[in-house]
């Protein structure tokens, strides 16, 4: 069955939004200085 | 100055891996770092697997978010890689 565009619409609409990539670090010294 | 190296990127062995929430959580043993990864970068790393490469990588996310066709996700992606690369969690 092929999907209409409102149906493909509704899909978009379900999607998380996107957000750009975030990597966050701890060293041994952070963690240790958390002291 | 970006990289253009990384052609299918691959986890290393000796990554502690640990989902909490929507977060990953890595811990790299040979520097002994905590890293923290959102939703995104999250996906990014599951697809460092040694078969995808950054188009793949591209369409996946485009796939799971809500992304307008005009925002250069590529360049997110690239960055995110060659941080990987950096941090020593991929080769």
């Amino acid at each position: 069955m092929e999907l209409k565009d409102k149906d493909q619409d509704q899909i978009k609409e379900l999607k998380e939004s996107y957000e750009k990539p975030k990597i966050t670090t701890y060293t041994e010294e952070d963690i240790m200085n958390q002291k | 100055m970006l990289k253009h190296t990384i052609i299918t990127p691959l986890k290393k062995d000796k990554i502690v891996i640990k989902n909490i929430g929507n977060e990953l959580v890595l811990y790299n043993a040979e520097t002994k770092a905590i890293h923290v990864l959102n939703n995104t970068s999250s996906m990014v790393w599951e697809y460092c697997d040694g078969k995808h490469n950054l188009e793949m990588i591209e369409n996946k996310i485009r796939e799971k978010f809500k992304v307008s066709s005009a925002e250069d996700i590529k360049y997110d992606i690239r960055e995110t890689l060659n941080k990987f690369n950096e941090l020593g969690l991929i080769e």
